[in-house]
Parts: C-alpha cells; sequence; structure tokens
C-alpha cells in the first residue's frame, strides 16, 4: 500500500523533533565553549559576536528550531498527563487551554528573539 | 480492540525503574527550560542592549537567586542534551535490551552529576 508518510501523523514531528534537537545541541555546544574561552568577557567583544552575520543566522534558525521542538515537547508532555483518566471530564477543556497558552508563550518567544537579534 | 482493558496512568502507584526515572527527568528538565527561555532571553537582550545592561546582567549572574537560575538551566541543558542524545542512539537500535537500558539510564545519571558539579564549580 502506497502512503504519504510525512502526513502519517506524528512522522513530520518525529522528524522534526531530532533534526531541532541537533541544531539546539550545536548552538548549546557552541555558546558554551565560547563562554569557557572568554573568561573575561566584556561588552564591545560580546556584541561584536552577534554583529557577526553568521551568529545571526545561527541563532535565527536555532530560534525557529526551538520554537518547534518547544512546541512538540510541550505536546507531548500535555497530551499524555491531562487525559480523561487523570482529570476526567476538565481534560479536553483543560487541555485545550494548556495548548493555547504554550502557543501564546511560543510567539511570543519568537516575536521577542527576532527583536533582541534585530535590534542588534 | 478491547475497550475495557485495564489501565493505570496513575503515576503515584507507578514503579519507577532507572530508565524511567531518566525518561521524565527528560521531560522535567524540558519544561524547565520551556520556562527558563524567558530568563535567558532577557540576559540576551539586557547584555546586547547597552554596556549598562551589560554590566546589571553580570551583577545579576552573581545574585543568589542568578546564580541558582542560571544553575537550573546550565543542569536541565545538560542532562536534556544528553539525554536527547541517548534517544537518537535508543533511535538507532542501540541500548533497548533490559539490561543496556539500566546501563543506558545508569550512564545518563551518572554524567549528570558529574554536569551538576562542574556548573556549580563554574558558577561559585
Amino acid at each position: 500500500m502506497k502512503m504519504n508518510y510525512l502526513r502519517h501523523r506524528g512522522v513530520l514531528e518525529w522528524v522534526v523533533q531530532r533534526l531541532s534537537a541537533v541544531v539546539l545541541g550545536a548552538y548549546t555546544v557552541w555558546i558554551l565553549g565560547f563562554f569557557i574561552t572568554h573568561p573575561e568577557l566584556n561588552f564591545e567583544s560580546w556584541r561584536t559576536v552577534f554583529e557577526s552575520p553568521l551568529v545571526r543566522i545561527f541563532s535565527f534558525v536555532t530560534l525557529i528550531g526551538l520554537c518547534a521542538h518547544m512546541w512538540i515537547g510541550m505536546w507531548t508532555v500535555i497530551t499524555d498527563y491531562i487525559t480523561p483518566l487523570h482529570l476526567g471530564n476538565a481534560a479536553k477543556s483543560l487541555q485545550t487551554v494548556c495548548q493555547l497558552a504554550i502557543i501564546a508563550l511560543i510567539i511570543f518567544y519568537l516575536i521577542w528573539g527576532v527583536f533582541v537579534f534585530w535590534s542588534i | 480492540m478491547n475497550k475495557n482493558r485495564p489501565i493505570n496512568l496513575n503515576l503515584t502507584s507507578i514503579r519507577f525503574p532507572l530508565a524511567a526515572i531518566a525518561s521524565i527527568s527528560h521531560r522535567i528538565t524540558g519544561v524547565i527550560l520551556f520556562l527558563g527561555v524567558a530568563f535567558l532571553l532577557y540576559l540576551l537582550q539586557t547584555s546586547l542592549g547597552s554596556e549598562a545592561g551589560f554590566n546589571l546582567t553580570v551583577q545579576l549572574s552573581q545574585t543568589f537567586v542568578g546564580k541558582l537560575l542560571i544553575w537550573l538551566i546550565l543542569v536541565s541543558i545538560g542532562y536534556h542534551l544528553l539525554a536527547g542524545v541517548k534517544h537518537l542512539m535508543l533511535d538507532l537500535g542501540w541500548g533497548e535490551t533490559k539490561a543496556s537500558s539500566e546501563r543506558g539510564a545508569k550512564a545518563l545519571l551518572a554524567s549528570s552529576l558529574v554536569i551538576a558539579i562542574l556548573a556549580s564549580v563554574w558558577i561559585l
């Protein structure tokens, strides 16, 4: 049977969660390495780092990956623990409220992050 | 499928072997980091904004609350990253037997302890 695997529920999320994890891991290792190799950091050199186009692109890609990663991860947690088995009839509406709050915070982070990198 | 099969998702009555502790900690650190992003974005924005802002974040990182938050985020990142690597190894089919999953969880928890100690030394 022929199937469109990317539209098959969960496969796209599975792939995105792993790809974004690799980007987030790379960014983490880079920035921690930078802090460790620059113990006497000052404002000028700190700002110069984020003026570099390469760092800005890396930061922007990481921000997008972070948003996707947070959504998939938080969705997984919410749908596992806020269920009728745990919370009865209130589960469905509570789950909707939580998902909306998570989406709102992620959009807030995204706009905030773009603004931070934009204003350098 | 029989819909009346017994289901137990009561977290307080489930026994937690090491692999389960490792797994739920991956989730807990994920939720901590989801909220911690706000603090990190604040630090980034303030430190990049102006010289005074940079000095403010340096001062903040020397207070008790600042150190505690940074430590919590560092340890969560370290744990979450290592647990993620372990997860990718499981995707490749490594460490799926009962014995090797126990070993994997032990290795993860032990290396996180090392990370926690290193993070403490770095911050203090």
